[in-house]
């Protein structure tokens, strides 16, 4: 089913139920889509519908994710590094992390992220400097071990 | 451009939304500050890293779907009985759909046959006993009770042919009320992904075209783009 794949991927990273959200996402578009405009872009569409219905349940924390590297993974760079990035976007901010999965994992620019969750373009980009800098600075060792470990394991 | 207004811009330089003339201000900075240029290198780093390892995460939807579907498949009004799974899997199609200005063979070969056929009164052998068209729908794999469910509100079924366009066969159906006439082409299609609504301005028609997995259809209108698509909308839910 289209956008599912995209929905979920957000949902898992901020709700606790996100199969449920999804679902509930999904099903409030269908039932509304005589309000879907012709020409607007339907997938951001479908978002906006998600983080509203997100945001009305009252934003329960999700519950943390365990860590998927064992002992003999842990040097598998890709492995150990996916972890740590998962891990790294999980620690930020909500709201920090609400923008950066929207810009940098499933591509809306600002303005589209503007609308989406509805504030103001300006905070769009102020969020999304301070979860992009947030990451560099804890990924910038991370991805220089990356390298160690090629290395080690070539 | 100082550093300070570089990293206020670098959401928007980073997701390419900075008009020409800012990001060669922002280009020309970055090739005089390497502080700056290291920046945006990580900042851009960072950003190919965090997606790459988000998106090789595993994704399984088969279990989700089926109950998204199951829930598109309970009517919750008397209508929606009619549309049934088949309309479900229209409108996911539709929800994926956004609406665009494409010229096609089809459906310009559409709005010509309106426009001389329906409009301008060319000599056609057309149908204009109900059951007749419906028995005509059916035997190309178009459900005759969907002819009359399609219809337009306050429009009836007035005459329908065989036509063809861009070489294939169509159910050509016309639709009036009182001052109006709209014509809507039907055709039985193989199993396959269903590609959603898009429209055209064809000359003075307006053309909605959309696929389920089921049909393809084209909807010409002389009214307005907006109208055509309403009534597009409506047929993809029946048909």
């Amino acid at each position: 089913m289209p956008h599912t794949r995209s929905l979920l991927r957000v949902a898992r990273r901020l709700a606790p139920d996100p199969e449920d959200l999804v679902q509930e996402t999904m099903l409030s578009a269908w039932r509304g889509f005589h309000q879907f405009h012709a020409g607007t872009n339907a997938r951001a569409w479908l978002f906006r519908i998600m983080l509203n219905a997100f945001h009305a349940r009252g934003r329960k924390a999700r519950p943390a994710l365990v860590p998927i590297a064992g002992h003999d993974r842990a040097c598998e760079p890709d492995v150990a590094m996916a972890a740590e990035v998962a891990q790294a976007v999980d620690d930020l901010a909500e709201e920090h992390r609400t923008v950066l999965l929207l810009g940098v994992v499933e591509g809306f620019t600002c303005r589209e992220i503007a609308e989406i969750l509805d504030v103001p373009i300006g905070t769009v980009m102020s969020r999304l400097s301070r979860a992009r800098e947030a990451l560099r600075i804890r990924l910038a060792p991370k991805l220089m071990e990356k390298s160690r470990c090629t290395t080690k394991d070539a | 451009m100082n550093c300070k207004d570089v990293l206020e811009l670098s959401s928007l330089y980073l997701s390419h939304e900075l008009d020409p003339a800012r990001a060669a201000e922002i280009h020309r900075h970055l090739e005089s500050c390497p502080a700056c240029s290291e920046e945006l290198e990580q900042l851009a780093e960072t950003d190919a890293t965090v997606r790459q390892a988000l998106m090789a995460e595993p994704v399984d939807t088969t279990a989700l779907d089926g109950r998204i579907r199951a829930g598109m498949a309970r009517p919750e009004r008397k209508w929606l009985a009619i549309a049934a799974s088949v309309a479900a899997a229209a409108v996911i199609a539709a929800i994926a759909v956004q609406i665009r200005y494409t010229a096609d063979r089809t459906c310009t070969a559409a709005a010509w046959d309106h426009r001389h056929e329906v409009m301008g009164g060319e000599r056609r052998s057309w149908l204009s006993d109900a059951s007749a068209i419906g028995e005509l729908a059916d035997r190309h794999g178009i459900a005759a009770a969907a002819v009359s469910q399609i219809a337009p509100e306050g429009f009836r079924l007035e005459r329908g042919k065989l036509c063809r366009l861009g070489g294939v066969s169509f159910v050509h159906l016309v639709y009036s009320d009182s001052g109006e006439r709209i014509s809507v082409f039907l055709r039985q299609r193989d199993a396959g992904a269903a590609v959603g609504i898009r429209n055209l301005d064809a000359a003075a028609e307006h053309v909605a075209y959309f696929e389920t997995h089921r049909v393809s259809a084209i909807v010409v209108s002389d009214r307005s783009t907006e109208a055509a698509v309403s009534i597009a909308r409506v047929a993809e839910g029946v048909l």
